[in-house]
């Protein structure tokens, strides 16, 4: 576990407790403000008890005596260019719903993540059709869900 | 209690709620066979669609899709040495072992014939436990529930994996983002920043999608899984029969782990592997044959199974009636829960008794049907494993993505979806607990409102009733445990060591 970057993280969690505190005493009712102020003010308390275990650990992290919740590896510059392909695979999809709606998107994305990881076109052709037929008749027209058509169709028309 | 079971009964001659039972066992089982996605996912996933839908039809989805996810995993466990989901881990000491040895289709037999029977004697408890808890849970005060809210994540923090104060702090960020949005008794806007979209809050499925299907997903990208070769056969369904037989040849041991199950399922926060690790170890403690443990024991595969389902019976119940989940799946019940408009608490076994009694009936045949399809169909659906899962992440993405978007259909939605995909992602690489963030936003809304009751009702001091005090003695106590148990150690140690009877006041001539 990088230490500095868990600082960074209680850093972050201190910032968003002081934020709700400062926002929650200017609030003008006092049923807007008690819980607010006495949940941020526990975060806080706690997040600076974590960053003085923090400060106070010497040498090694200390490690947790119960099982934890186990991450990735750490990799440094190995991870690099994967993450910045997670962000374009979790963005992309994103991005494509907003301008193009999800009815291109969806086939879209599937035909581009199969065939650039290795399965053949017509495998990615296949699957996406089948992805789209499953998405409009199980949901557009048996569960009555309205997909958005994307900002460019909606100019358009 | 006898009219309420009548219209729990009477739900079951709907055929649109039976269709959902059979579609939700159907797709729990699948959902579990697929190792690295699990019943957690799925079911984060389900409560986008069960908006506006009765309770009994959107809450049984829910319910029998998680009965079975543990039952659909284990076959991966046995099979493929690949626990379909954490909880199936234990399965996986003995289970592969006897499959290596040729003893697969019996392991499987054992493993599905145990959970299944545990998972409807678990309910069948439930039912049991009702009319004891209810006294209890009628006395609990508006007062009272405010502070099982923070006793509640305080079990998730302390009890759960990982350091106790990054759970607690988990829990107040949940908390605190749960705050945002109108605040419900005065219709003031809160933390709003004049957004329109925040003006009715952060919606919990994009919150929870993120939280444990991005962050997942994220990770699993990361990590490169890759597809699984080979499937283990099956040699006829003479080995999965001698597996059935073997659980009633091993009637007191499968019982026992059933209740251990139960018992550790009703304590919130504690979670899943413990009722399961509990189980085993019991099991290899008072077994004849301890040193066949680990190299494919039938037993061992019998006793956690049993207790895998049975568990979830018992965290029901308290997710029910007292709003405390035990662990990650059971937020994701309660949140459940809040879409459908049903409040958990003492009104699950009052007003809303039927219901109630209609979600542990559908624990019971859910355990049933996903037994027997699993029994009948377990050597085909292992072939469900060996889908790449290079094919499965854009799939399960856009289902993702589409859930975000259809509570509420707001673009924003998937804003939020990524931001608490990226901060899930860095909770678990830190240590943080996502279970208790989770439950804290879920229950943050209902907390303030009982606060604000309390304070009405008893005024600022209205936790100096008897039960309010027992609740805040139990929430400071609770994170002094581990210290507590280093001071009082050594003194133990000195009383009940060879030398100690002169502590103990023994005089001997």
């Amino acid at each position: 576990m990088n230490r500095h970057s868990n600082s960074i993280f209680l850093v972050l969690c201190l910032i968003i407790g002081l934020g709700f505190l400062l926002m929650s005493i200017n609030l003008t009712q006092l049923e807007d403000k008690v819980a607010p102020i006495l949940f941020s003010v526990i975060l806080m308390i706690l997040v600076l008890v974590e960053l003085a275990r923090e400060l106070a650990a010497k040498g090694t992290l200390k490690v947790a005596t119960g099982p934890v919740e186990k991450g990735p590896e750490d990799k440094g510059s190995v991870m690099a260019p994967r993450i910045v392909a997670i962000a374009l695979w979790l963005g992309g999809p994103i991005l494509g719903i907003c301008l193009l709606g999800f009815h291109i998107t969806i086939p879209l994305f599937i035909l581009l993540f199969l065939t650039l990881h290795g399965t053949g076109w017509l495998k990615g052709v296949i699957t996406a059709l089948v992805t789209e037929a499953f998405f409009m008749i199980i949901c557009e027209y048996g569960l009555r869900i309205h997909f958005y058509k994307g900002l460019i169709l909606e100019l358009w028309q | 209690m006898l009219e309420s079971l009548g219209q729990a009964f009477s739900n079951f001659t709907n055929p649109v709620f039976i269709y959902v039972l059979l579609g939700g066992c159907l797709s729990g089982l699948l959902v579990g066979i697929i190792p690295a996605i699990g019943g957690l996912v799925g079911c984060t996933l389900l409560l986008a669609f069960i908006y506006g839908v009765p309770p009994e039809i959107g809450m049984g989805l829910l319910i029998a899709f998680a009965s079975v996810t543990y039952t659909g995993g284990s076959i991966t466990t046995i099979l493929l040495s690949i626990p379909g989901t954490p909880v199936n881990a234990a399965t996986l000491i003995d289970g592969f072992p006897m499959t290596r040895n040729g003893e697969g289709g019996r392991a499987l037999g054992a493993a599905l014939t145990s959970s299944g029977m545990g998972g409807i004697v678990g309910g069948l408890l439930t039912i049991l436990a009702i009319p004891l808890v209810t006294p209890i849970v009628m006395s609990i005060k508006t007062s009272e529930m405010f502070l099982l809210v923070l006793l509640g994540l305080s079990f998730l923090a302390v009890l759960g994996r990982g350091s106790m104060v990054k759970g607690l702090i988990s829990g107040m960020l949940g908390l605190l983002f749960s705050l945002i949005g109108f605040q419900a008794a005065t219709g003031n806007p809160r933390f709003t920043f004049g957004s329109l979209y925040l003006m009715d809050g952060i919606d919990i499925v994009p919150v929870l999608l993120g939280l444990f299907a991005i962050s997942e997903l994220i990770e699993l990208y990361l990590k490169g899984v890759s597809r699984i070769s080979d499937t283990a056969p099956v040699k006829g369904f003479g080995q999965i029969l001698e597996g059935v037989k073997d659980v009633f040849r091993h009637f007191w041991l499968w019982l026992r782990s059933t209740v251990i199950g139960y018992l550790i399922g009703v304590i919130p926060g504690v979670g899943g592997e413990t009722a399961i690790f509990v189980a085993y170890g019991i099991a290899k403690q008072t077994s004849r044959n301890r040193d066949k443990f680990g190299k494919g024991c039938v037993e061992g595969v019998i006793a956690p199974e049993a207790a895998n389902n049975s568990k979830e019976s018992g965290a029901l119940l308290t997710t029910l009636v007292l709003g405390i989940p035990g662990g990650a799946l059971m937020a994701v019940i309660l949140a459940g829960l809040l879409i459908v408009g049903v409040t958990p608490g003492p009104k699950m076994v009052g007003e809303n008794l039927d219901l109630t009694l209609t979600l542990i009936m559908i624990i019971i045949t859910s355990n049933l049907i996903g037994c027997l399809v699993a029994l009948l169909a377990s050597p085909w659906l292992v072939k469900v494993a060996r889908i790449p899962m290079n094919a499965l992440l854009p799939m399960v993405l856009i289902a993702v993505l589409t859930g975000a978007y259809v509570r509420g259909e707001s673009l924003w939605n998937f804003a939020v979806l990524i931001c608490l995909g990226i901060l899930g992602f860095f909770m678990k690489k830190f240590g943080y607990s996502r279970p208790a963030l989770a439950l804290g936003f879920v229950l943050g809304s209902l907390a303030e409102l009982y606060l604000m009751h309390a304070i009405q009702l008893h005024g600022r001091l209205f936790f100096l009733t008897p039960g309010s005090l027992t609740i805040i003695a139990l929430i400071i106590i609770l994170p002094l445990l581990p210290y507590i148990r280093k001071v009082t150690a050594p003194l133990y140690r000195r009383l009940f060591s060879k030398g100690g009877e002169e502590a103990r006041g023994e005089v001997r001539s």
